[in-house]
């Protein structure tokens, strides 16, 4: 039986490998043609003095050396530390509170809840951002209306995304809502998985529900939070688009307050035309943005164990 | 010798009707042709276009022009991109300072010698806006038309001077500006400001700092070429940015009265230091407004003294280089009308009709049919047109810098100054950190 198999399996195999490896190598020109190359060409551009077309001149390292000393570059990366922290840490407990509140609905109730918090993250970013920019336009929008209105707040000081120190924070805010409902959504079916009994055991030893839900909702939530601080962590280094629509011509503003990394790679590369100190800039972002999917790997590969 | 005087007649007469031969030399397409046209979105001047192009087809019914709206920070991203790409439409729309220090050569159609020789060319455009579009050979790859974006005065609301007992043709000093914007502005119970006398809010605000630090004569003093330093430190750029801040010191001017877009045409700000296309597009977004323009009155103390544009800004028409057969003939016809034929170009924004444009235009022909137009035949936009051309463009005194115009204006002075009227920054720290950031990136690239 197996001297009859063998030959008829290799007969088989020759067509499958050949489909296999044209499929490889079409996957492998793709990824090379879109991926690596790109990278590389990025690499090369770091060295070159360029505008892609009248000018190409090697300069080794002067872009590096210009970026470390680029005081709008410190301030972009400080602008995207501050996202972040602001963005993972706020965006992770308002998604955990609504999660938990959620959780206690049952039946209709908690599709209706969950709709209603998952509607703006299929709405697109740059309507998104529009709409915002008209609430929080300064003194006399619906937000300053409303927080006057309410608190007694003067409106001149309701100034949001004309104020330096309130216009990255008002964006963050703007993309923590946003995104509120798929956080939210990945919370509540860790909470699903939960078993009851662990609940019940609390119960009858006494343990309040505050009590319940920091010694065994967070715990067991662990693989959740950490997938969510990495992704979104992922994000802040990589936000772009509200920024750019929100903060007006220039983009970044007021007085550079919103600049962060991709804006300042942006408006190098594009709007002073200096491609290779873009492409240089663009270098730091990729080792940070590496560094994090490192961290989202291991922690993914971890095996959690309560 | 009478002999030799009659050959050169000769000669001459030969090479005189050569030219006017040369320049009847672009044929009609043989077939329809469709061109694409970038042009800026901004509402007046696409609305502008869209009159001009069935002018231009009537006359020439085998060339479809297609224009296409692209915003400022788009157009400009992917200008010089495009071209490297191979993918930019038959004709672009772009500011001449996009191309500064550039070999134009690589990115255009050369308009000289197809369409005319370079002497007849500069008999049609100005020739201080040929400067960038002129190739080191000597041709000339664009055609300048308009002056864009730069200081050039302010838009205002009629309304509301009026309303004030205001004159606007009575603005003709700082001084003037100081007590009208004093005039016009509107608070609050609690003192703050309900409306603004004038409004800085835009990217004009930097391109006037420079054009006032010229207007001292400190040209020399504030950027130097050979060296590739700039010096923000010396007492003519802290007194045109004192100018400025005097504006929010004595609460005429509110910083944080939002993007000029909204902010103007809502009237929360009576003027706006603008460049010459914000008349048309507050007209075309709100066309019951009525706006004027004033124009930029000279630097306090110096008399009579009038510089625009340290940051030279010409709207300027370019063919691909890629065009070829009945499709360049198509452009290079489209080029030349708006050349020969200025007045069916210009007289839209300027006489025919809403919304109206100001300012000065590179188009020589039309501003010769200006100067002879009977007064019937004109309005107060051609004859801001008129003024602004015959004293606007000989007052053109560009920096010649290495750093482009949205680096420059939006990314450092402008935000500076921003920082100013913010209280973020005294005025010395700002000038200070204009001076070390700029000749830091001119020296990068002078490389």
């Amino acid at each position: 039986m197996p001297t009859e198999a063998l030959p008829l399996l290799k007969k088989r195999r020759k067509p499958l490998n050949s489909f296999i490896l044209l499929v490889a190598l079409i996957v492998l020109v793709y990824y090379t043609l879109v991926g690596i190359w790109p990278f590389l060409y990025n690499i090369w551009l770091t060295f070159r003095k360029t505008d892609l077309l009248t000018e190409d001149k090697w300069i080794g390292l002067s872009n590096y050396s210009y970026m470390f000393t680029d005081p709008m570059f410190w301030n972009s990366l400080l602008h995207n530390a501050y996202y972040l922290g602001v963005m993972v840490l706020v965006g992770i407990v308002t998604s955990l509170i609504f999660a938990a509140l959620i959780y206690r609905t049952k039946g209709i109730a908690r599709k209706i809840y969950t709709a209603m918090f998952f509607a703006p993250v299929v709405t697109s970013m740059v309507a998104v951002s529009l709409v915002w920019m008209l609430l929080y336009f300064p003194k006399i929008g619906m937000f300053a209306q409303i927080i006057s209105a309410l608190f007694g707040v003067s409106r001149d000081k309701l100034v949001f995304l004309q104020g330096t120190g309130s216009a990255l924070l008002c964006i963050i805010i703007m993309d923590i809502w946003r995104d509120t409902g798929i956080r939210t959504v990945i919370f509540l079916s860790g909470m699903d998985e939960i078993p009851d009994s662990l609940y019940e055991t609390a119960r009858i030893d006494g343990a309040t529900q505050l009590r319940q839900f920091f010694k065994i909702t967070i715990p067991l939530l662990t693989p959740q939070l950490v997938f969510i601080a990495a992704v979104y962590s992922i994000n802040a280094i990589r936000v772009y688009v509200p920024i750019y629509m929100m903060t007006g011509s220039p983009p970044g503003g007021p007085a550079n307050s919103t600049r962060v990394l991709t804006l300042h790679m942006y408006l190098s590369a594009f709007y002073g035309q200096r491609f290779g100190y873009g492409a240089t800039i663009s270098m730091v972002m990729f080792v940070i943005l590496f560094g994090l999917v490192i961290l989202e790997i291991r922690a993914f590969q971890q095996k959690w164990e309560y | 010798m009478k002999h030799l005087r009659n050959v050169l007649l000769v000669a001459l007469l030969l090479l005189a009707a050569f030219s006017l031969w040369a320049q009847k030399a672009i044929p009609e397409p043989k077939s329809k042709v469709k061109l694409d046209w970038w042009y800026q979105d901004w509402s007046g001047g696409i609305n502008w276009i869209k009159e001009y192009v069935p002018v231009f087809e009537k006359k020439h019914p085998n060339v479809a022009i297609n224009v296409i709206p692209i915003s400022f920070n788009d157009l400009y991203a992917k200008f010089i991109p495009s071209i490297a790409q191979g993918n930019e439409a038959d004709i672009l729309f772009g500011y001449d300072e996009w191309v500064v220090g550039k070999d134009v050569s690589k990115l255009f159609t050369p308009l000289t010698p197809t369409l005319m020789t370079k002497e007849e060319f500069k008999q049609y455009i100005y020739t201080p806006p040929l400067k960038n579009v002129t190739a080191k050979d000597g041709n000339i790859y664009g055609v300048p038309a308009i002056t864009g974006a730069n200081a050039f005065g302010f838009a205002y609301h009629k309304d509301l001077f009026q309303a004030a007992g205001l004159d606007a043709g009575k603005i003709k000093s700082w001084d003037d500006l100081k007590a009208a914007s004093k005039k016009l502005s509107v608070y609050n119970a609690d003192g703050t400001i309900k409306r603004s006398g004038v409004l800085f809010t835009y990217t004009e605000a930097a391109n006037a700092l420079l054009d006032m630090i010229q207007m001292q004569g400190a040209r020399d003093k504030v950027f130097n070429k050979q060296a590739n330093t700039w010096n923000f430190n010396i007492p003519e750029a802290k007194k045109a940015l004192e100018t400025f801040k005097w504006f929010v010191d004595n609460k005429t001017f509110d910083p944080q009265s939002g993007d000029y877009a909204t902010s103007f045409p809502n009237k929360i700000g009576a003027m706006l230091l603008i460049g010459p296309w914000n008349v048309g597009t507050a007209m075309s977004q709100s066309p019951e407004l009525t706006v004027g323009f004033i124009l930029m009155p000279p630097f306090p103390t110096v008399k009579d003294k009038l510089v625009l544009g340290s940051v030279v800004s010409y709207a300027t028409y370019f063919a691909s280089k890629r065009l070829k057969g009945d499709k360049l003939n198509g452009a290079l016809l489209l080029l030349k009308e708006i050349m020969t034929n200025p007045a069916e170009y210009a007289d839209i924004p300027f006489y025919k009709k809403p919304p109206y444009w100001v300012g000065a235009i590179c188009l020589k022909k039309y501003i010769d049919e200006l100067a002879k137009r009977p007064a019937d035949k004109m309005n107060e936009f051609a004859q801001t047109a008129l003024t602004a051309t015959q004293k606007g463009l000989p007052a053109i005194n560009t920096l010649e810098t290495r750093i482009s115009e949205p680096i420059l204006i939006r990314d450092v002075i402008h935000p500076e100054m921003m920082n100013v009227f913010l209280g973020k920054k005294s005025v010395d720290e700002a000038l200070s950190y204009m001076t070390d950031y700029l000749t830091k990136q001119e020296k990068q690239l002078a490389q």
